[in-house]
């Protein structure tokens, strides 16, 4: 097979890093590219590189040679990269939700009525709606997803989304190479080996494709080569004979990745807080009949498809869904919305959304550990007596945030440093930081591995179940992630419709799991 | 945080300010007596610019609507001219009441704001706006007795200009003057704003000035955090009400005149203008930004009225105003827009 890529010596330098130093690589005609590495390592930098990302021009372009199908080229911004015929899809979605499917996957290449484009030009011809549809309708069965484009796109569910992300690519006639950027981040179980396999078929019609993600899985069943990136350089490439998940994940962090695992322990059956026939209210759906209670002390897991309703619990207490009906904690009865006195009593929340809801990405990362114990207790209060006007503790507020920044090892310059500056890994740990300093009774964790890389992954596991044991928090985690649940989980509620479905013991088998995911009845030995 | 680049608006108008300066010296006009204005324009403006400063750090954004806190200090104003009340009784009055009426009248405008979340700049110039024409009933049908403050003619309704002579004209500008040669430093107007501005400034070091600038930044993460977001953006938006309703009375007693009606339409440009001056942006703004731009723009405006009259047609002054004050606002929207657009692919 000839090469359709081939990349020697590229540096890229942001001020003084090395973000990428004199990498080389090889993209074959027809074969899927793995790129793995950890937060930072530069594969992002790589791919915003190939794909003429401004943020490349605007801090001094790249250095080395980039040769497609032969040829050498400079790719000085994404139009240049779009004509060379490489296509990307991002991790956040570019979608426009107003237009439908069909206008998505076909905006800016639009098929177009002959006979106006003769008279009025291309600007002002007449868009032919019908073609339009075909050729997406094509695009998107490629992709195994069957589906009317002409449905408006902000009514489709995430994954959807990626898929017509995916779709709007492939679409392209001149389409040589696909990079994909953690396509499978915000997808669950189930359509990720959707997305897979469509990569295979993408793969057979002659494109080849650079494929991002975390889970060393996916890569190993579907790429035909590795190549691992460390710190701006590019460690060791395999071909499909040699993979080896272990030993990837040694290049990958340059230290051996020991997994967490639980310790078997008694739950009481005292309950924390419960929910009684709750009713929820998110985008435009309406769940009736919610009950689920939540133990003292336990780690519980909520997993389910993706729109199932893994995340109505939290967001329902805390007004971001209108959510009505018996809410008990510690006995009491609590309204849910009334968020002040539901943080007030314990209940503390990390939203999935890391970055939208989870940090104040402008401020100093001292700002955003000590921020909600500043709300919620009295403790860096110089003068508790002036209540909210009383001045803050400076420097108990910074010698908090050093302790915390040595304790939960956050890889920063100094506590002044800006959290947006941060690698993802570390922003979760800066989120944990600042739920542990306010003590809560109850902890809401939503995704805390999104988006991050093998070894920070298993630090942050970690740290939940320390924190779960020593500072006796109850800890409920909603994630995707059957895997991690399994390891770190006493009990797991598996969503269906926007209900509790049912709820699981950790060491149930992966088929009761997918059963219970896809709505279907268990029948086991218990019945 | 320690973003101390000096931003193009100041650099214009610092270019423009020595280009003035230049030219004052070149025509002759004694430059003590300017430098001497100056610090009254400074103080007498300076706690209408503050007044902007908690709505933007609460996410509220600049406030257009200023107007309806002026319209407050100004109830307040001509009640206590009503009373009769002289000198500093006269004054504190005023602005005590001034202040209780902004308290009703920002929560009004609260209500407003916070439904309209987003849009809170055009929305407040709105607000501000039409509260005009409502005041301008209040003012003519308002049965007010001191023979002052109503139309000479009819005796019925306030005058849209009425003199502080005989009440509490220049209270704060001429006690406490201290001379430094030709100097002259109105101590008790300049301390007074600088109270204030240190009160604001402490706001930002308590609790409730951590939530608030948090509120600003990342509304969702406030709320998620357990804050009562609404509560803080109310609280916020009734402080520069009241603040606003002070400072028409500082900006009063050095006028020297009650400006009622219309008086109040334009008032917020300037203000919003100043704070942009000195690096603020429609989501944070501090102490500091306040004091320079504020300085910045009016020695601006008061060495661009002499030099104009002598080398220009005398009303050039009115348009050359206009044209800074809107073009900084215009040119502070363009910019926001621009890194925008450079921000991402």
């Amino acid at each position: 097979m000839d090469s359709i890529l081939k990349v020697t010596g590229l540096t890229k330098k942001y001020e003084d890093n090395y973000a990428l130093n004199k990498v080389d690589f090889e993209l074959k005609r027809g074969e899927i590219h793995g790129l793995v590495g950890a937060n930072g390592s530069g594969k992002s930098t790589f791919l915003n590189i190939l794909f003429g990302n401004s943020i490349i021009r605007e801090t001094g372009g790249y250095s080395g040679e980039i040769i497609i199908d032969k040829e050498n080229t400079y790719i000085k911004d994404t139009s240049s990269a779009v004509e060379l015929g490489i296509g990307m899809v991002h991790q956040e979605f570019a979608l426009i939700g107003d237009l439908n499917i069909a206008s998505n996957i076909k905006i800016n290449r639009e098929n177009l009525n002959k006979k106006t484009e003769k008279i009025l030009g291309k600007d002002f011809a007449r868009v032919d709606v019908k073609r339009n549809k075909e050729d997406s309708e094509k695009a998107l069965s490629i992709l195994g997803i069957d589906i009317d484009p002409s449905l408006k796109v902000f009514n489709l569910s995430t994954n959807i989304k990626q898929f017509v992300e995916i779709a709007r690519e492939i679409d392209k006639v001149n389409l040589k190479i696909l990079m994909l950027d953690e396509p499978t981040a915000s997808l669950n179980e189930e359509d990720s080996k959707l997305l897979l396999s469509s990569l295979k078929r993408i793969k057979e019609q002659g494109s080849s494709i650079i494929f991002i993600s975390h889970r060393l899985e996916e890569v190993v069943e579907i790429c035909d080569r590795i190549t691992i990136f460390r710190d701006g350089e590019v460690v060791s490439s395999y071909s499909k004979e040699a993979f080896d998940i272990p030993k990837i994940a040694m290049d990958m962090t340059g230290k051996k990745v020991v997994k967490t695992l639980r310790k078997e322990k008694d739950i009481k059956e005292n309950i924390l807080l419960s929910f009684k026939d709750v009713e929820v209210n998110y985008g435009q759906r309406n769940t009736k009949g919610i009950s689920l209670d939540i133990y003292e002390g336990e780690i519980l897991g909520i997993t389910g498809l993706a729109g199932h309703g893994q995340d109505i619990f939290p967001y329902g207490l805390m007004d971001v869904y209108e959510m009505s009906g018996d809410v008990r904690f510690n006995g009491e009865k609590i309204v849910p919305g009334d968020i002040e006195d539901i943080t007030k009593k314990g209940i503390y929340i990390l939203p999935d959304e890391r970055k939208e809801m989870g940090l104040l990405l402008d401020s100093p990362i001292w700002k955003n550990i000590v921020f909600s114990s500043c709300h919620l207790s009295t403790e860096f209060l110089k003068i508790p007596w002036f209540k909210s006007f009383s001045p803050l503790k400076s420097n108990a507020m910074y010698e908090h945030t050093d302790n915390m920044i040595e304790d939960l090892n956050i890889k920063c310059r100094d506590k002044y440093q800006l959290v947006r500056e941060l690698s993802g890994g570390n922003q979760q740990k800066v989120c944990l930081a600042r739920a542990i300093t306010t003590k809560p009774k109850l902890l809401f964790v939503g995704e805390p591995t999104r988006g991050i890389d093998l070894y920070s992954k298993e630090l942050i596991l970690d740290m939940l179940l320390e924190t779960n044991i020593q500072d006796k928090v109850t800890i409920v985690v909603s994630s995707g992630e059957l895997g991690e649940l399994k390891r770190i989980c006493d009990r797991i509620v598996v969503m269906y419709e926007g209900k509790v479905f049912d709820i699981l013991k950790p060491d149930d088998s992966d088929q009761a799991f997918s059963l219970a995911i896809l709505g279907a009845r268990r029948v086991d030995s218990e019945k | 945080m320690k973003n101390k680049k000096v931003q193009i608006p100041q650099i214009i108008i610092c270019i423009y300010l020595l280009i003035l300066l230049v030219v004052v010296n070149v025509i002759g006009i004694p430059i003590v007596g300017i430098i001497n204005e100056s610090f009254i324009k400074w103080a007498m403006n300076g706690v209408l610019v503050l007044s902007l400063v908690p709505m933007i750090n609460v996410g509220a954004g600049m406030n257009f609507g200023m107007p309806i806190g002026i319209s407050a200090g100004l109830i307040g104003l001509c009640i206590a001219i009503e009373l009769r009340l002289q000198g500093v009784i006269g004054f504190i009055t005023a602005m005590i009441v001034g202040s209780l009426i902004a308290i009703v009248f920002g929560l009004c405008y609260s209500k407003i704001l916070n439904r309209l979340k987003g849009k809170e700049e055009i929305i407040g110039t709105f607000a501000g706006f039409s509260f005009i024409p409502i005041m301008n009933f209040f003012w003519t049908l308002v049965p007010f007795k001191n023979r002052q403050m109503l139309y000479p003619v009819g005796g019925k309704g306030l005058r849209p200009k009425i003199s502080l002579k005989n009440y509490f004209e220049g209270i704060l500008d001429n006690s406490l003057v201290v001379k430094i040669g030709e100097f002259q430093i109105p101590v008790a107007l300049i301390l007074f704003f600088l109270i204030l501005c240190f009160l604001i400034q402490y706001l930002y070091r308590t609790r409730v000035g951590h939530v608030m600038t948090a509120v600003s930044e990342n509304e969702k993460f406030a709320q998620i955090s357990g804050v009562n977001i609404n509560k803080y953006r109310t609280k916020g938006i009734i402080l520069s009400t009241i603040l606003a309703a002070i400072g028409i009375c500082v900006y009063s007693q050095s006028y020297g005149f009650v400006e009622l009606y219309d008086g109040p339409f334009m008032m917020a440009f300037p203000a919003v203008s100043a704070i942009l001056i000195g690096g603020a942006s429609s989501k944070s703004a501090t102490v500091k930004q306040v004091l320079i731009g504020t300085y910045l723009l009016q020695t601006t405006y008061l060495l661009s009225i002499p030099v104009a009259n002598a080398i220009l047609v005398p009303e050039i002054t009115e348009v050359l105003r206009m044209i800074i004050t809107n073009g900084i606002i215009l040119y502070a929207f363009l910019y926001k827009g621009g890194s925008k657009k450079y921000g991402k692919i």
